[in-house]
């Protein structure tokens, strides 16, 4: 369809188009009709001239016979005989008997008798006939502007009937005798006229030549042509009135209300509001006209009630869309579009900007340990708050979890640290008890600002933010203003190390797993690795306080977790990891609660069988979802695994945990260890603290082994496995290293 | 087919009585022209019949011809009863006349020519042959046949029947009649033969003739009639109409009183017409009959 021209023709166009080609059809007929009629007419005068002609030549013959027949019958009169025998009285005969008696006919004016030697029966006739008789018995003369007829019989006797005894002689008038002896149709009666001729005309055909006539009117054919003609002249004009008739009720019933309506669509089209003028639509309509006025009409109320439903649904769209269902304040997508506005706006304009993010304090612990309802009520309350401490105006963006965002324009940094100030003191007075949250609800906020027109600096204020957030995070000055020393730290942020977490948890293709050794501590061998996270990124390796910051910001711990199981059983099967060695993975809170974690972990239960895999997990972890972590360390354990307590002594109640949970080693925190070398106090606690661990059955850890007298009070304190810088660094496992320390461990096993 | 001596016997007796007359067969007709002593051809009917029985002369009435219906029935109905029937035209001037004449026609025919033809026309029959003539006549035919009768007619003229006897000037009144004739005769004084107009006859003033033709007709006045009536020699009988206009009743007498056998036909016109031409026809036959 694309391809194919349209040519468009307006309705109107349309019907003149029609019109005229009506109009010359109609006059081609016409045409014809008056041309045929004229073809019939002179076919019709033709054949009456014809017949005229033919009809003149009929009654001329006629004449000619009538003539004879006269004659003959004059000639056979008893009076002729009488006459011609006794001619005594022929004068007086002549001039009173023929006509008197009706022997003859008025068209016969005069008569003669002749003898038979040809001479007229009276020397001093008054005759106008000839004397003596002409040689041609028959012929035609004129005279005094008339034509005559003379006609001479022979008179026989009547005894014998051959002796000719005289002769008679008639004279007729030409054009008396044809009116009377016949009746014309065909030519004009009063039309017949003989032209002047000299001498004597013998003959009928020459004297056809003389006779002129004219045809009678054809009433018929007549009154036909004009009844056509007039016919065709009225039907014209009726034609023309109709078709003038046609073209106003078409334009007044049809085109006008037509345009009208195209008209009115082409408003709708440009979105403007709908009125059908009464003006353009005259009394009388067309019913399919009507219908489709009435039908535009129902279809724009039924577009404007559509149009105002879509308005709406736009508008809780668009809220919907820009809000957080959960607080009510602006979301993500309202931010991205705000902060886009407020870039445009700060290219143009010089603007301050003042950019506070809010983040809650282990909410993600909060959460997990009370459940998600309880965590998105804090949530909602904690907006709630942060919005009412707010200026009016000022906008509250919820970015996702527990971060917020509030962008505040044209408004001096300390009016915007005392706005923080009272966000902070509203959080921390408001009584989340009554949520049964027993630990403090804190929050953490990260102010960045940009004045001026810099544009890369309005870019750079998020990150900022988030680095001052960080650094808050780790403070006990829970608010922290972005400052140029805090540049340092931006590389953990970074887009780069952000890309390779990124791979890390999608493919994993870029771990790197260091292993450190743990040794026994009665024989100093090497009982098992704890796998330590490191990403290859290009040429150099990414260290875990890099890496986690950006997997806490983006919730990645168990995703990432995933990639590490992946590599760890990837090391083993490659035999990267010594036989008989164990291997110790660190487990994410979030990997700990996971409702399948035996089916994370199924990859590793293949090499349970010859060597020890122990899984270590967090204070932290315990305390969130604690009966689901414990059911999942329990299930492990009956695969199995054996469960670490890691950073043991770091958290609130390392003790109460422990007691519940299904663990078999107790790691203590590089802390723990580090406090033993400060005073004999804090050594006697944590030897009696590692008493009671091993005395529960527990194996005991002590990492930060840094130097020889680390070493001496750990193992005086008791702990059954030995971890730190001192007795191994994390290092790259090779295949040639596992051999060697195979090759060693087997050595020393021997001695 | 054998036919019986009875058979035979009848036939012969048929063929006698034919030959005696006794049976009478229609006669033959034709049409004969003969040459008149004028000169002129003279044109007559001529129906041969039984010479046993008397030979008809009939002659027409005035400017007619034997066409006349009157006429013409009477030769059929004799000719049919097998007389010989002859019935002339009268020429009146004209050769070989078939037509009957018209009053406004000029007339130079007289009485005497007429009664010259008549002789000619009976001695021509009693040269065919006929030994008995009857004279039979219709109007002014039967004046002519009086006058020729009264005068000398052929000896072979036994009998005249004169049928709606005539005379000259029936149509006028005396005075009227005197008035005319000595008009004519003024004329004829003079020398004078230009053509008047005369009543004569049935001709109301339009007998267009020379007054000597009208005079030698007028001459036969009810008198001269009368008195030539009482001339002839042998039986006249005298047929009239008795509803005939032209004469009245004193006309009837008066030729009752000259000896003529008057036989009035009741009701009828003068020319008989209708169912009245029958008896006129059984008074034909019966005179004929009886004068056989």
């Amino acid at each position: 369809m694309a391809g194919k021209r349209t040519t468009t023709v307006s309705l109107r166009k349309l019907l003149i188009f029609f019109i005229i080609t009506g109009i010359l059809i109609f006059l081609a007929i016409g045409l014809n009709l008056l041309l045929k009629v004229q073809q019939i007419t002179e076919t019709v005068n033709a054949k009456r001239q014809a017949d005229a002609q033919h009809e003149i030549s009929i009654a001329v013959n006629k004449l000619k016979h009538e003539a004879e027949t006269l004659g003959k019958k004059f000639s056979a009169w008893e009076e002729v005989h009488q006459q011609l025998i006794s001619p005594t009285y022929y004068a007086y005969w002549r001039d009173q008997r023929p006509h008197a008696t009706s022997k003859l006919p008025d068209y016969v004016i005069d008569i003669e008798l002749y003898h038979a030697n040809g001479n007229a029966l009276m020397e001093s006739s008054s005759s106008t006939l000839p004397n003596p008789l002409p040689i041609n018995h028959s012929y035609f003369g004129r005279s005094n502007g008339i034509t005559y007829l003379y006609q001479f019989t022979p008179v026989h006797d009547r005894i014998t009937m051959d002796n000719i005894i005289g002769y008679t002689g008639i004279k007729i008038d030409v054009m008396q005798a044809l009116h009377h002896i016949h009746h014309f149709s065909f030519a004009q009666s009063d039309s017949i006229r003989i032209k002047p001729f000299s001498g004597k005309i013998f003959t009928l055909d020459e004297l056809l030549k003389y006779i002129t006539f004219a045809t009678p009117d054809s009433p018929q054919s007549d009154k036909l042509e004009s009844l056509l003609k007039w016919n065709l002249v009225h039907f014209s004009i009726l034609m023309v009135l109709l078709l003038v008739f046609i073209y106003i009720i078409f334009k007044y019933l049809i085109s006008r209300p037509l345009y009208a309506l195209i008209k009115q669509i082409n408003v709708l089209r440009r979105g403007e509001p709908f009125t059908i003028a009464d003006e353009d639509f005259s009394s009388i309509s067309v019913l399919e006209i009507q219908t489709l006025q009435d039908s535009l009409l129902r279809y724009q109320e039924e577009l404007d009630r559509v149009h105002d439903k879509l308005d709406s649904q736009n508008i809780e769209l668009w809220k919907m869309a820009h809000h957080d269902p959960l607080t009510g304040v602006y979301n993500r997508r309202a931010f991205d579009e705000d902060w886009k506005n407020i870039i445009e706006l700060f290219i143009n304009q010089r603007l301050s900007v003042s950019y506070l993010l809010f983040d809650c304090d282990h909410f993600k612990a909060i959460n997990d340990t009370y459940g998600h309802q309880t965590g998105d009520e804090l949530i909602r309350i904690v907006a709630g708050l942060l919005k009412n401490t707010l200026r009016k105006g000022d906008k509250l963006y919820r970015l996702g979890g527990d971060e917020f965002v509030a962008i505040i324009l044209n408004s001096p940094p300390d009016s915007i640290f005392r706005i923080a100030q009272r966000c902070m003191q509203m959080i921390n007075n408001y009584p989340f008890t009554n949520l049964g949250i027993n630990e403090p609800v804190a929050i953490s906020i990260g102010i960045a600002f940009a004045d001026g027109t810099d544009i890369d600096a309005l870019k750079s204020v998020p990150r900022h933010a988030d680095l001052a957030m960080y650094h808050a995070k780790k403070s006990s000055q829970k608010i922290q203003c972005y400052s140029e020393n805090m540049g340092s730290e931006a590389s953990i942020l970074s887009s780069s190390i952000v890309n390779a977490v990124m791979r890390a948890v999608n493919n994993g293709n870029n771990i790197h797993l260091h292993y450190q050794k743990i040794l026994r501590a009665d024989n100093r061998q090497i009982c098992f690795y704890e796998a330590l996270l490191r990403l290859q990124n290009r040429d150099k390796l990414i260290y875990p306080n890099e890496i986690f910051p950006v997997v806490h910001r983006h919730s990645l711990e168990a995703d990432l977790d995933r990639s590490i199981i992946k590599t760890v059983v990837h090391d083993l099967e490659k035999q990267i990891i010594p036989d008989n060695a164990g291997v110790s993975i660190n487990l994410s809170a979030a990997t700990l609660i996971l409702p399948e974690l035996d089916k994370r972990l199924c990859g590793l239960l293949p090499f349970l069988q010859n060597r020890q895999i122990i899984l270590e997990v967090t204070e932290t972890s315990l305390i969130s979802h604690l009966k689901l972590a414990t059911a999942n360390l329990q299930k492990l354990q009956q695969l199995g695994f054996l469960i670490a307590l890691d950073d043991f002594g770091s958290g609130y109640s390392s003790i109460r945990y422990l007691a519940n949970m299904p663990v078999d080693i107790v790691k203590f925190d590089i802390e723990m260890i580090n406090a033993m070398r400060k005073d004999a106090r804090s050594r006697q606690i944590i030897e009696h603290v590692a008493s009671l661990i091993l005395d529960a059955d527990y194996q005991l850890v002590a990492e930060g082994i840094e130097d020889q007298q680390t070493l001496e009070l750990v193992v005086n304190m008791g702990a059954t496995h030995l971890q730190g810088y001192y007795l191994g660094k994390p290092c790259d496992l090779t295949p040639a290293d596992t051999s060697r320390i195979q090759r060693v461990v087997n050595t020393k096993g021997t001695h | 087919m054998s036919l019986s001596i009875r058979h035979i016997s009848l036939l012969a007796r048929l063929l006698a009585l034919l030959q005696l007359g006794l049976i009478a067969l229609p006669s033959q007709a034709a049409i004969i022209k003969e040459k008149l002593p004028s000169g002129l051809y003279g044109v007559a009917d001529y129906r041969a019949g039984s010479k046993n029985r008397p030979a008809v002369m009939v002659l027409h009435g005035f400017l007619t011809t034997f066409n006349f219906n009157t006429v013409f029935g009477a030769i059929e109905l004799l000719a049919e009863n097998g007389y010989t029937v002859l019935a002339p035209n009268l020429s009146l001037g004209i050769n070989a006349r078939k037509q009957g004449l018209p009053c406004d026609a000029i007339h130079t025919h007289t009485m005497e020519q007429d009664l010259e033809e008549t002789a000619f026309w009976v001695n021509w029959l009693v040269k065919q042959g006929a030994k008995n003539v009857v004279l039979i006549g219709h109007s002014i035919g039967s004046l002519i046949l009086l006058a020729y009768a009264s005068d000398k007619p052929h000896p072979a003229v036994t009998m005249l029947i004169a049928t709606s006897m005539s005379f000259a000037n029936n149509f006028n009144s005396d005075a009227e009649i005197k008035k005319q004739l000595r008009t004519a005769h003024e004329y004829k004084t003079k020398g004078d033969k230009s053509l008047y107009p005369y009543t004569l006859s049935y001709c109301k003033g339009n007998f267009l003739a020379p007054a000597e033709v009208y005079l030698s007709y007028s001459k036969w006045t009810k008198q001269r009639v009368l008195a030539a009536l009482k001339r002839i020699r042998f039986p006249v009988h005298i047929i009239m109409g008795g509803a005939d206009k032209r004469f009245d009743k004193q006309w009837l007498d008066q030729l009752s009183r000259a000896g003529a056998n008057m036989i009035i036909v009741p009701g009828a016109n003068h020319f008989f017409d209708d169912q009245h031409e029958f008896d006129l026809h059984d008074s034909f036959l019966t005179i004929l009959e009886a004068g056989k």
